[in-house]
């Protein structure tokens, strides 16, 4: 009778259950979050450049705030939103918002509230228009660059918008100072294609790390000045403008499972390596 | 959670209806909207345990209530003053005021592509529908195509080419051109990688190995932001529920429990 090895440690550690890695993981979040450790965040050039750009505006420059992204975006996105919601408010520059995800408005309408406590006299239809949602996307887009208000003839709260006093002042895309886009997708290709280069305004990209990638090579051809990439640009962000809040608070965990992601991809990998010699000599000394 | 413990032990002899009363007056609508994202929170990660009922719960209601969400947003935002009001402007709440809708009749030409669009699902009739996509393609084409060129194969096209500094006096200078000179080659070899029209051995062979490594490299990028991203996702729902459902001031007593406070 044939004799039946038992598994190495190799083999038993690469056959692991997945459920003990998914624990793992969340006791990397958790305890972060129990216990912050303050690790370091190094604010990169290309998030400083957004925060230099928007600094450097006039009082009362025409900001547009495009928010292309719904709920499932929200823990990376929201953050990066009031962040540089906050810091156009604290810059008085004038904002319009426009939303081409159906799913967006709810996040805007909850982020201003939440700045209001903060910011009172912020006010709608003077500071900033909250021009909700428009179906279309490029066509959306194209037919801003004529007039916002005959695009969007109703702010989010219903109000016409071609009687406020921003819209009078700021209604076609050409009048825009700079321009941030949140994107959880490629919408942001659109504003680009159809808006940004067109009109020559200059624009940044706040994305979630899934699209990041996809927004580098509109970075290296400075068709926008800057990229907010994920959670980490969230936080750079706040600490830039000094209010540090959910993004930077999540970051002691983001880095920790990062780590430990990286250290059972390296052990998986050595083990691998490991057990494939092991066959390959096991099979050279049976023949 | 704590709010509403707090209004259940101070109420326990009152009936039903006053402490649901007492609980909706003083701001338990949000505190019941916290239970409801919490319990779907959690039906959610059980997935990462085996697939189970909860699971299929959650997974169910997320995708009707987005369904009926977009399909409302959708009538209110777009079919409603787009098509109904130019069609019937005294529906419109604004009828009879400079901002009123006025008449026009013109909307029904695409309102009638719309329609075509629609019997897809009548058997026999989904042919109506390519008139409408014809339509839609032919004129989007026209309106984008050179906008595309002009505005995005361009310039990425340029930026390629132009990064790359023919003179090297400085160190950042130096690392310009390497990284100038990686990225046209990483370019030029994912392209002729890309060139099926050419048996890929010999020189092109070689020159297209380049080509899957570097988009082994970019793919391995992409995987590390994609592991960013998934973990980002995680921590919020972790935030949710640590610091909005179950409560910071809980929170930070079992914290003070591990740091001995």
């Amino acid at each position: 009778m044939e004799k039946v090895q038992k598994p190495s440690f190799i083999e038993r550690f690469l056959q692991l259950d997945r459920r003990i890695i998914y624990t793992l993981v969340v006791l990397a979040v958790a305890i972060p979050l129990l216990f912050p450790m303050g690790l370091p965040i190094k604010v990169t050039s290309e998030v400083q450049s957004v925060y230099d750009t928007i600094e450097s505006l006039p009082e009362g420059s025409h900001m547009l705030l495009a928010v292309d992204y719904d709920p499932a975006s929200m823990p990376e996105l929201y953050p990066m939103m009031k962040a540089v919601m906050r810091h156009v408010i604290e810059k008085k520059h004038k904002l319009v918002i426009p939303v081409l995800w159906p799913n967006g408005p709810n996040l805007v309408a909850q982020a201003i509230e939440e700045l209001k406590v903060d910011y009172p006299d912020w006010t709608s239809g003077e500071d900033y228009v909250f021009l909700g949602y428009q179906v279309g996307t490029a066509i959306v887009i194209i037919s801003m660059g004529s007039s916002f208000s005959r695009t969007f003839p109703h702010d989010f709260y219903g109000s016409t918008t071609k009687t406020m006093p921003l819209i009078k002042e700021y209604d076609k895309f050409a009048q825009t100072d700079y321009m941030v886009m949140l994107e959880a997708g490629s919408t942001g290709d659109s504003w680009i294609i159809f808006a940004t280069e067109p009109y020559d305004v200059e624009v940044a990209a706040g994305v979630t790390a899934v699209v990041a990638p996809q927004y580098y090579p509109f970075l290296q051809a400075k068709q926008i000045n800057g990229i907010l990439g994920g959670l980490k640009g969230a936080a750079e962000y706040e600490l830039l403008i000094d209010k540090p809040a959910m993004a930077v608070s999540a970051m002691d965990s983001q880095s920790i499972v990062h780590a430990l992601i990286f250290v059972v991809i390296i052990i998986a990998n050595i083990f691998a390596f490991v057990l494939a010699g092991q066959k390959r000599r096991q099979a050279r000394e049976e023949a | 959670m704590t709010h509403l413990a707090i209004i259940l032990l101070q109420n326990d002899l009152a009936p039903w209806q006053e402490v649901m009363s007492t609980f909706l007056t003083e701001g338990g609508m949000p505190v019941l909207g916290t239970w409801i994202a919490a319990g779907l929170t959690l039906c959610m990660l059980s997935f990462v345990y085996k697939d189970n009922p909860f699971f299929r719960f959650g997974e169910h209601l997320y995708l009707g209530i987005s369904a009926a969400y977009v399909m409302t947003i959708y009538w209110f935002n777009f079919l409603k003053p787009k098509f109904v009001y130019p069609l019937i402007p005294v529906l419109d709440p604004h009828y009879g005021t400079p901002e009123g809708t006025s008449l026009n009749l013109w909307i029904i030409v695409p309102g009638i592509l719309g329609v075509f669009i629609l019997m897809r699902l009548i058997p026999g009739q989904g042919w109506f529908s390519r008139i409408t996509f014809a339509f839609y393609i032919g004129g989007f084409t026209g309106v984008a195509l050179p906008r595309i060129f002009a505005g995005f194969l361009l310039p990425q096209f340029f930026a390629t080419m132009e990064a790359i500094p023919w003179r090297v006096n400085s160190i950042d200078s130096a690392v310009l051109l390497l990284n100038s000179l990686i990225l046209f080659i990483g370019a030029l070899s994912v392209l002729v990688y890309f060139f099926f029209s050419m048996e890929h051995r010999g020189f092109i062979g070689r020159v297209s190995r380049v080509g899957i490594y570097m988009l082994m490299i970019a793919f391995g990028a992409s995987f590390g932001y994609t592991i960013m991203a998934r973990v980002s996702l995680l921590i919020g729902r972790m935030q949710f529920l640590m610091f909005d459902w179950i409560g910071e001031e809980i929170v930070a007593r079992i914290a003070s429990l591990f740091h001995g406070g």
